[in-house]
């Protein structure tokens, strides 16, 4: 299956595959995205996605299948790609993967799953593209569901007590520019960088950056950033991390990945800091909108969720 | 067999068709000629062989006239009329490109002469909106435009200039109506004409406009100071104009829509014209909700002939009585995005 796995996502990532040419199209009205916007989210998606980063997830994950249960996604409609690693991991546990797609966003999910089924028939089998019925909730033994507190608080409370509830809801994203990284070459790449977090999802994703912390001056080259995205992350400068914290602390538990560009170093330095403020995932900057198999999204490991008794399982992550 | 168009255009104009026959024949155009919508239902697999029932016809996000590729059945370059959304700080408008303003201007005139002009008369129209000129986008402005040419009498303007509300000019106007008996017409955006109650209210001045005057509003009673309610508003309409609630109007439209939907007086139960239905969806579910129950709107206007005729809102309403009460717009990021939460922490 991990070949298969990867096998597809070499087809994803190659721009002449039907499917992904029909994707293009079709999302750019499911989501209002450019065609660039959509391919960049696609890329991003599926390079992480890879035989041997499947691979390495397996071995160091150490997945014990879970036979024989159903596990239920309900889809996100703001981040077309949120669901795919979820449903991945599902297959490799070899559980059967049921996807409801969203209200707004129903078409890259029939997609994905026709890339499957002409792949591997058989694994195509185990997923199926679902409508609601009042009965679903209680053919399932796990929900996946992506969506705001009030949505994920409402399945909640439709849940049949023998099933697992795994919530992704709301969160939001920060990058951070230290001081060195303005003082040295470093910066010529910066612009692209960001832009690299900011353009996939128009700034609506858990991990597109909402607010660009810079260490001292802005630069100047970060004016004409308005001119090149329709929507921007705020500018804040400061002068020591103590204001950044101030900044975000009444968010801790809402914030998802901290994008940076500056001396790793640093960023250790302060890593019990960016763990008492919560947040799941610390990359450089231009690396935010892939997050690898492994990222805990909102502290949780699906993994682990799947193996939880039911009543156990309950999270809040982000989407 | 004739052409779709010509029965769409009658249907606009007699409000006789059907509607179920229509709607599926224009979704098989639509499919055919409007190729990013036809990727979209492809993808789905909802094409016209499969799609027996109007209420199965694939409905566009309004995103989807926020970006990508032009939601049209003809070459944009040839667009007799571009309409944007308004937008606030940050938010990307919503761009219809329209081939013809037939249908549009069609299903207009028809909705209005039966809410707002019913009378032969022609009245002076008072436009608390920015005249095409200084908005040439705004469907708004446009639609106010069409039907004060079509319906309005001598004297009829715009009194909104530069952004701001004539106010001086627009009282003259008005006292002169109730010196002189004869009626106006005031159409403009619901937040207008509260800034001219303010006004009136801080110069301790009302005005009694003759019977036959009337008043339709549009947009949101959200202000910046606070939020008032339907009846408030009417009540200021009465208290102000001395135009009574039975000729108190409210209209809810889209740029994304030709047609509109218009509530009397103190009502808030929205209807709209016999080409347009509109269902109120579950979000998280996609089905449709029950009566008494809120979701999402999704329109069916076959007024939307060169675009999408099925749009999924992002507004929130509740089905009531052959209408629906609109409660709003969505917040939730099953619909937005998870970024929505950090806009609240951070304005």
């Amino acid at each position: 299956m991990i070949q298969t796995l990867g096998r597809l996502s070499e087809q994803w990532l190659d721009s002449d595959f039907p499917l992904r040419q029909s994707a293009v199209r079709a999302l750019q009205v499911s989501t209002g995205l450019t065609p660039h916007q959509v391919e960049t989210a696609i890329d991003a998606c599926f390079s992480e996605l890879t035989e041997e980063k499947i691979r390495t997830f397996v071995e160091v994950e150490q997945l014990e299948p879970v036979e024989e249960i159903k596990v239920l996604h309900v889809l996100p409609s703001n981040v077309f790609t949120a669901w795919i690693h979820g449903a991945v991991i599902t297959l490799l546990m070899k559980a059967d993967c049921w996807l409801k797609p969203s209200t707004h966003e129903p078409v890259f999910a029939p997609l994905w799953k026709r890339s499957v089924d002409q792949l591997d028939p058989l694994l195509g089998q185990r997923i199926r593209i679902v409508s609601w019925t009042p009965k679903i909730l209680s053919e399932v033994e796990t929900v996946v569901a992506y969506g705001s507190d009030e949505t994920l608080n409402r399945l909640r409370q439709e849940l049949p007590p023998t099933v697992r509830m795994v919530g992704y809801g709301h969160r939001f994203s920060v990058a951070a520019i230290f001081k060195e990284a303005l003082q040295t070459t470093e910066r010529a790449s910066l612009l692209d960088r960001l832009l690299a977090d900011v353009e996939p999802f128009r700034l609506q994703g858990c991990l597109s950056p909402q607010v660009l912390y810079v260490e001292g001056e802005i630069p100047e080259e970060f004016g004409p950033l308005s001119r090149r995205v329709d929507r921007m992350p705020r500018l804040h400068r400061f002068e020591t991390w103590s204001e950044v914290e101030a900044d975000l602390w009444s968010q801790r538990g809402h914030l998802s990945a901290l994008g940076y560009a500056g001396p790793w170093e640093r960023v250790q330095a302060l890593r019990p800091n960016l763990d008492a403020l919560g947040f799941s995932r610390v990359c450089p900057l231009g690396e935010m909108q892939r997050p690898p198999l492994a990222w805990r999204n909102g502290r949780l490991s699906l993994v682990e969720a799947l193996h939880r008794e039911p009543i156990l399982a309950k999270s809040d992550g982000n989407a | 067999m004739e052409k779709l168009e010509l029965k769409i255009e009658r249907f606009l104009r007699t409000g006789q068709g059907s509607f179920d026959a229509l709607a599926l024949e224009l979704f098989a155009y639509q499919f055919e000629c409007n190729t990013p919508y036809r990727a979209f239902c492809e993808a789905q697999q909802r094409t016209p062989s499969e799609v027996k029932d109007w209420l199965e016809i694939p409905a566009v996000p309004i995103q989807a006239f926020k970006g990508g590729a032009p939601l049209t059945t003809f070459s944009c370059e040839r667009a007799a009329a571009v309409f944007h959304s308004s937008s606030t700080t940050g938010q990307t408008p919503s761009q219809h490109y329209l081939k013809t303003l037939t249908f549009y201007e069609t299903a207009l005139k028809s909705g209005f002469s039966a809410w707002i002009a019913p009378s032969e008369k022609k009245w002076p129209f008072c436009l608390l909106v920015p005249s095409p000129g200084e908005a040439p986008h705004s469907s708004l402005t446009w639609m106010l435009d069409v039907v004060m040419r079509q319906f309005g009498g001598a004297g009829s303007g715009y009194f909104i200039q530069r952004g701001l509300l004539d106010d001086w000019r627009l009282s003259r106007m008005l006292a002169r109506a109730q010196t002189d008996g004869h009626p106006v017409v005031l159409l403009g955006t619901t937040l207008a004409f509260l800034a001219f109650f303010e006004q009136c209210s801080k110069q301790n001045k009302t005005f009694r406009l003759p019977i036959g005057s009337r008043l339709m509003d549009t947009g949101g009673m959200k202000t910046q100071k606070r939020d008032i309610s339907r009846t408030e508003f009417v009540e200021q309409v009465e208290r102000f104009f001395g135009i009574p609630e039975d000729a108190c109007l409210n209209e809810y439209g889209m740029c994304e829509m030709s047609s509109q939907f218009y509530a009397c007086g103190t009502s808030s139960r929205m209807q709209g014209p016999p080409w347009v239905r509109t269902q109120v969806i579950d979000p998280v579910t996609g089905n449709a909700v029950g009566p008494g129950e809120s979701g999402l709107l999704r329109h069916f206007d076959l007024a939307n002939v060169d675009s999408v005729m099925a749009i999924q809102t992002e507004d929130v309403g509740e089905w009531r009585d052959q209408g629906f009460v609109l409660k709003g717009r969505a917040t939730g990021a099953e619909l937005k995005g998870c970024s929505l939460a950090a806009e609240a922490y951070f304005k």
